[in-house]
């Protein structure tokens, strides 16, 4: 859909303005701007997209798939609607059609972090942890910073009885988010787990702490 | 004079003297300026207290002077207070009629109309009031594309305006020589120069008393290479350092109607679409085409007669030494020569319309026998209808015209491609001197006259079918003055408007560059340089007998010979150039843009592709030139006060794209009218 660029930058700082109302919890407002601007623009990606992730957070994951898959027909090309529409069935429990999504989303994006991760967890839920570790290191090679791969890549380490290298991986999770919680569980539980390895862990800790200055 | 004093003196001395080298150096007119001393002088206290006491007896201390331009510094940067230059265009303002109004019934195409009014349809949509806009063009706070500052004064304000803002064109004009003179002792240009640089601006002084040469001198700043598009003077910031307000207003305003001029010339698609379809249509039929120059005998004489009000009282003239000279009959001159009986030896048209074929058999009052026995020359973007209404013809290649530029390309010598603008008098003249005429009298050719009113004989029908005249009053908001007072002939002063002004410049300069020629000037109209003035009453006196005509106009005839060209070859020649063209202009609009800088610097480099010296003569450049500069001008207009900067770069994209789409649809009008063109050669 070819729209024009002053209608465009409009339409998306109303667009900003919803996303913003999300973040806020204004669930209505959100729905409010949206449904507006698709009174005047019913094929407008953007908003066809934002109705599916306000309907996925509101727990109508249905709903959000009727709105992802409108996305994604007005644009084809969009990587982040086919992650979203990958997530909406993932939690719908269509694990296939979820790890296809993601696929297309990489196709569209190759270097894109959220359906790579994304990937990697549908691929350990159904037992193909080799693939799902290619992605996370793939992902950690991306964007060694972000901290998500790193959990992921953790969980299923320990899983394989990787002790060693799963604190490695919680370890730098934590270090790249100080407030990720789940890391910070993974890291405490597997440590309390195997008190052998905690005076190693301190020392990691005192090496980074001295690195700093 | 104590130590401090000499020293300081001394100090102020060599300042002088490193701006003299420098300014000899890079900008040797103004040190010609320099050349003398100013005419006030320097005092200095015990205390090294700086005075300056002018001619007229007043006195300024330098620190006030100092103070004085620190507070002007501050009001300049309130953006809401600048002064800045305001232009072109009104946004909303579209033309449901065409915009060349009723000359578009002349044209082939209707860009020039529709894609400005897409243009005004597209802002008045977007931004049906004044909110969301800015009164004035905004760049932010410190981004000024073009800063003209009034005086130079001594000097301090001018690496302050350099250091503090981000200046991409500054031009200082200062009327007072004088003061300039004075600022060298304080100023240290050398440095600021060097401050230009670093700041990646560019510096021009136009020290100049004369207000119609400053706007001359900055029309050449504008056109110089790497210069800044004439549209970047809408929104253009000011700076007074002077005080006279009459001057700084005269000085705008001349700017501002010079700018008329600089969009003189520049053409426009349709316009240009008419010399391609004509001259290909022209070339077709093998019309001869003027190829011999300077191939006249030494004794060979043109009378060329114009319309202008001299010639009611030059008939007489023209009747008893017409047999002796050859008569050339320019445009519209020919209705007053078929009144009076005078059969002239050439008419000469230059207007492209295929309705001056009607024009002319309307202003012979539909007697086609008196066209018997004329030989006639056109433009080679003259409609070939009109060729074809006279026994024999001639050709001339236009200067500065899409085809023109294309078959000097091709291998056509430039020396046979004449300007001829912008009137027909013009035309004639060009041929005359270039043919080899070396004695060239003028009648009715009168470039202004005495009596304001009175542009044309009393005896013509004149229809001004100047297109361009008429596309740019309306192109350009502000109407241009109408009335140049120039030296007239005989002495006193005549009145001409903007157009015999231009082709008053344009003769004297063409019969500059034939020195042996004699142009004697019959007329009580403007004073045309290089041209001898000659009252009819002397006429006999200088006589020198005339020449055969019949040898003569045969020598003339001869000068046009038929042309051999490949007309396929040079279609594809035309086609591969418009499609690089376009292709140059999509890679410069797909560059990304997240700034109103970097819009700016696309829209250079864009209007830059089409007047840059090595394009100057392109014939892409001259087919797009005038229309790719309106759409530009219209775009930056627009996106200067659209206050959200996200919108104005929306903005910009549209409008880049629009000109995009224009050039597509350009070249298929060209496609299609070839198409035409051949498709009547195959009948």
């Amino acid at each position: 859909m070819k729209i024009d660029p002053l209608e465009r930058v409009r339409l998306n700082k109303r667009i900003e303005q919803a996303h913003t109302c999300m973040m806020d919890g204004d669930a209505d407002g959100a729905r409010k701007i949206f449904q507006e601007i698709l009174l005047q623009n019913p094929q407008y990606p953007a908003v066809l997209h934002g109705m599916g992730v306000l309907c996925a957070g509101q727990g109508d994951v249905g709903e959000a798939e009727h709105w992802l898959r409108q996305a994604i027909a007005a644009d084809a090309e969009n990587a982040l609607a086919w992650n979203d529409l990958g997530e909406a069935l993932r939690m719908l429990g269509r694990g296939e059609e979820a790890i296809a999504a993601y696929r297309h989303a990489l196709q569209l994006e190759p270097g894109f972090l959220s359906p790579l991760n994304n990937l990697a967890v549908a691929l350990a839920g159904k037992g193909d942890l080799e693939e799902a570790k290619r992605c996370l290191r793939q992902a950690i090679e991306i964007d060694p910073t972000d901290p998500h791969p790193h959990n992921n890549l953790g969980v299923i380490l320990e899983s394989e009885g990787q002790v060693a290298e799963a604190l490695l991986c919680y370890e730098k999770a934590v270090k790249y988010k100080h407030d990720f919680e789940e890391a910070r569980q993974n890291y405490a539980d597997l440590l309390q787990r195997n008190p052998e390895r905690l005076m190693q862990a301190m020392g990691r800790l005192l090496d980074d702490a001295k690195s700093l200055d | 004079m104590t130590p401090l004093q000499q020293a300081y003196l001394q100090k102020l001395r060599a300042t002088a003297d490193a701006n003299a080298a420098f300014f000899e150096l890079n900008m040797p007119q103004h040190k010609m300026l320099l050349d003398e001393a100013p005419t006030a002088s320097v005092d200095i206290s015990d205390q090294g207290d700086l005075v300056i006491r002018y001619a007229d007896g007043e006195s300024r201390r330098i620190a006030a002077d100092i103070l004085e331009m620190e507070a002007r510094m501050e009001q300049f940067a309130d953006l809401q207070d600048r002064p800045q230059i305001l232009a072109f265009h009104n946004l909303r303002k579209f033309y449901e009629n065409p915009s060349h109004g009723d000359h578009q019934v002349f044209h082939y195409s209707k860009l020039d109309a529709e894609y400005p009014n897409r243009a005004t349809r597209h802002f008045a949509r977007h931004y049906p009031d004044n909110s969301g806009l800015n009164r004035y063009p905004s760049f932010g706070e410190k981004e000024i594309p073009l800063l003209i500052v009034f005086g130079s004064r001594l000097g301090w304000h001018l690496p302050r305006l350099l250091a503090e803002y981000k200046v991409r064109h500054l031009i200082v004009i200062e009327t007072d020589v004088d003061a300039f003179r004075l600022s060298v002792f304080f100023q240290d240009y050398v440095l600021l120069s060097r401050l230009a640089m670093e700041q990646g601006t560019d510096l021009i002084f136009i020290v100049q008393s004369d207000v119609e040469k400053i706007a001359r001198s900055m029309t050449a700043a504008m056109l110089k290479s790497e210069g800044l598009p004439q549209f970047f003077i809408h929104g253009a910031s000011m700076f007074y350092a002077l005080d006279d307000a009459e001057m700084v207003a005269s000085i705008r305003t001349t700017i501002i109607d010079t700018l008329w001029e600089l969009f003189f010339g520049m053409g426009y698609f349709d316009d240009e679409l008419i010399t391609v379809r004509h001259t290909f249509d022209n070339l077709r039929q093998r019309f001869p085409v003027f190829s011999r120059p300077n191939a006249m005998k030494p004794d060979a004489v043109a009378f060329i007669v114009g319309s202008g009000p001299s010639l009611d009282g030059l008939i007489p003239l023209l009747r008893q030494y017409g047999d002796r000279a050859v008569i050339f009959s320019c445009g519209t001159a020919i209705s007053i020569l078929h009144k009076m009986g005078i059969k002239p030896d050439f008419h000469i048209e230059k207007e492209r319309q295929d309705i001056v074929s009607d024009i002319l058999v309307k202003s012979i009052s539909n007697d086609l026998e008196f066209l018997k026995g004329i030989n006639f020359i056109g433009l080679s973007p003259v409609y070939s209808e009109v060729f074809r209404m006279f026994d024999r013809c001639g050709m001339i290649i236009k200067a500065a015209d899409t085809m023109g530029a294309l078959l000097e390309a091709d291998g056509m010598p430039g020396e046979v491609i004449l300007s001829g603008q912008p009137t027909v008098t013009n035309t004639a003249i060009d041929y005359a001197l270039c043919a080899g005429f070396k004695n060239i009298y003028l009648f009715g050719v009168d470039m202004g006259s005495k009596d304001k009113e009175k542009h044309h004989s009393q005896h013509t029908v004149y229809v001004n079918l100047l297109p361009e005249e008429d596309h740019l009053k309306k192109l350009l908001a502000h109407q241009p003055s109408n009335d140049i007072v120039v030296p007239g002939n005989f002495g006193g002063e005549a009145h001409a408007n903007k157009i015999l002004a231009f082709a008053r410049r344009m003769m004297g300069f063409m019969v500059s560059g034939y020195p042996d020629a004699k142009v004697y000037n019959l007329n009580d109209g403007a004073m045309i340089e290089h041209t001898t003035p000659l009252p009819p009453e002397e006429f006999g006196e200088r006589w020198t007998g005339g020449c055969d005509k019949y040898t003569t106009v045969e020598a003339a005839m001869n000068t046009f010979e038929p042309m051999d060209v490949d007309l396929d070859a040079l279609q594809r020649m035309l086609l591969e150039r418009v499609d690089a063209f376009i292709a140059q202009v999509e890679t410069i609009v797909a560059k990304p843009q997240s700034s109103l800088s970097e819009v700016l610097d696309k829209m250079v480099e864009i209007h830059w592709m089409t007047l840059a010296p090595s394009n100057i003569n392109d014939p892409c450049g001259l087919l797009f030139r005038g229309t790719s500069a309106r759409l530009l001008s219209m775009a930056y207009n627009a996106v200067t006060i659209i206050k959200d900067s996200d919108e104005a770069l929306a903005k910009a994209e549209w409008d880049f794209a629009n000109l995009v789409e224009c050039l597509h649809e350009a070249r298929a009008e060209v496609v299609k009218n070839l198409q035409i063109a051949l498709a009547t050669a195959e009948q």
